[in-house]
């Protein structure tokens, strides 16, 4: 009996001393937790400090918004419900999009967020953040990221001082900003990298934008560059502050957590494109297989009439390549311009145009070899640099291209007035319907369809 | 006299309308939708109106919000009736000129 009571009691023990540890652990995880969300910056504690720090010179909560009215914004303008946190190994940060757009060189890309961070010693800070993302990355990208992101970030304190900044090349940190104060000079000096000696030249060069509130803002930039026999600049960007600012969480134009869309970027709307980059494009598909073949299309001035001259000003001549491999076809259709207007087109530099929705009178097609369409390819690649109305025109240039792959176009050559020859759309035009049934040809007219363009 | 003035100027508009001369004197015409996001210019030879209007057609179905908004196709050139040389384009492409105008500049403002 009293074994029987001791083997209880000792089952009571190892009981009590397995809910004591249980409870001893569930309470260590519970103080943990409270020491992890104690660094977390809620959304709360963001809008009071906001609220306590983000004060006008009236003592006036300051109003975010893009264009401030100092009479009738009064109220804090931060659109709260987009608000977001992230811990980071210094503590944590929380960001919310603002409206506003900042924009450079006439073209607003930028955005804007208000960034609240807190560190492990609770300490907490806030700043403006304007996120100008260079041009062409977001042309490629669409929507920036912070894994690879192109362009500046401003940091602006609470009355809008601009008080740092960041230059960033695909991801890393790749110079600094600070407020203009003349500070345009050049620095060289030697720091060393583990043991490899890396030379640093740095200089200051001042540029401006017009910032989300409408201001011109002129800043200092410090760009440097390194040389180095090794890869010791591995570490050389590190990110300050860490956190990923420009991607998803923040805001534009008021409405959105994303980047603004793309839009009134350089050069988007210059018709001038890379023929080497619509070219390259043929490489995706294999040559062993493939289909090839070349068209060249004709706009005739007046179609079926032998004037250099009529309804269609003087027409145009334009070469299409298509590649078919396996149901799936690359189609391009380019033209050859002259890079200049008034009478200066009548020889000027040259310049390709993607002919995508041009609508031509007559047309002819011709099946090639890999190796020929490469040599055609290889031509609209590298195209003359000059343009000339008389001696190289848009017909010339597809004449020669195919002459490049051997094919021999019908006769382009016409009188071009005033005792001259020369090639021409409406000679080309007409000798394609001579030819007739004979090619493979359209004599009915048609529409280019939208090309592949370009490829990277 | 009078008459052989007269002469020499219907000849004078002649050449600049109906010889290739008119190419090199045209103006660029160009155009815009409302907010600038769209814009085309005539280069000349293919590269024309109709390609600017197929184009344009184009970018209102890729952008129905715009469509939606203004789908009006601008003309951001000013009309220069007094441009001898283009006045076969004003005759028989008359469509260009017929269009609203909006200014360049207030539609890069936008």
């Amino acid at each position: 009996m009293q074994r029987f009571i001791l083997h209880k009691f000792q089952n009571f023990l190892f009981a009590a001393a397995f809910l004591s540890g249980l409870i001893s652990c569930r309470k260590d995880l519970s103080l943990d937790q409270r020491a992890e969300n104690q660094d977390l910056l809620n959304k709360d504690e963001a809008k009071e400090w906001i609220a306590r720090n983000f004060t006008d010179t009236t003592g006036q909560p300051k109003k975010l918004s893009a264009k401030e009215d100092t009479a009738k914004n009064k109220s804090l303008d931060v659109p709260w419900d987009r608000y977001t946190v992230t811990r980071t190994t210094e503590g944590s940060y929380g960001l919310i999009g603002l409206d506003g757009q900042p924009g450079q060189y006439r073209y607003q890309t930028g955005y804007r967020k208000l960034l609240i961070t807190k560190d492990h010693r609770n300490s907490v800070a806030a700043y403006i953040l304007e996120i100008l993302p260079d041009g062409l990355y977001l042309q490629r990208k669409g929507k920036p990221s912070r894994k690879d992101f192109y362009g500046r970030i401003f940091f602006y304190d609470q009355h809008y001082q601009l008080v740092k900044g960041y230059l960033y090349t695909n991801g890393k940190v790749a110079g600094e900003i600070q407020p203009s104060a003349q500070k345009s000079k050049q620095q060289k000096q030697d720091i060393r990298v583990d043991r490899t000696p890396v030379t640093e030249y740095c200089s200051w060069n001042e540029d401006n934008y017009v910032n989300a509130k409408g201001e011109l803002v002129v800043y200092a930039e410090r760009n440097c560059t390194y040389t180095s026999n090794s890869d010791g600049m591995g570490n050389a960007g590190s990110i300050p502050p860490s956190g990923d600012y420009t991607g998803s969480g923040g805001g534009s134009g008021g409405s959105s957590d994303s980047a603004p869309p793309v839009s009134d970027l350089p050069d988007e709307n210059k018709p001038k494109i890379d023929p080497a980059a619509y070219m390259k494009c043929f490489g995706t598909l294999p040559d062993a297989g493939s289909k090839m073949t070349i068209t060249v299309y004709v706009e005739e001035p007046a179609p079926g009439l032998p004037f250099n001259l009529g309804p269609n000003s003087v027409g145009h001549t334009a070469i299409g390549l298509t590649k078919t491999y396996k149901g799936q076809s690359i189609t391009q259709v380019v033209g050859f311009y002259p890079d200049a207007s008034g009478k200066d087109k009548m020889h000027a530099p040259s310049k390709i145009l993607d002919n995508t929705d041009l609508e031509y009178n007559v047309s002819i097609t011709y099946s090639v070899i890999a190796s020929d369409f490469s040599k055609i390819a290889a031509f609209i690649s590298r195209p003359p640099a000059t343009y000339d109305l008389t001696e190289y025109n848009c017909t010339s240039f597809a004449y020669n291209a195919c002459l490049a792959g051997g094919i021999k176009l019908p006769d382009p050559i016409g009188n071009m007035g005033m005792g001259t020859e020369g090639m021409m759309p409406a000679a080309l035009g007409g000798s394609i319907r001579k030819v007739g049934l004979a090619g493979d040809t359209n004599v009915k007219g048609g529409t280019v369809a939208k090309t592949h363009g370009p490829c990277n | 006299m009078k008459k052989s003035i007269i002469i020499s100027l219907a000849a004078i508009i002649l050449i600049a309308n109906f010889t290739p001369l008119t190419y090199i004197f045209t103006e660029d015409y160009s155009y815009s939708n409302y907010n600038g996001k769209f814009t085309f210019v005539e280069e000349g030879g293919g590269y024309d109106y109709k390609v600017a209007k197929r184009r344009y057609s184009r970018y209102l179905s890729d952008n129905p919000g715009e469509a939606a908004h203004d789908k009006q196709l601008y003309r951001t050139f000013t009309l220069k009736p007094w441009r001898f040389w283009e006045w076969r384009e004003m005759v028989f492409n008359h469509e260009r000129f017929a269009l609203p105008y909006k200014s360049p500049k207030g539609v890069h403002n936008r």
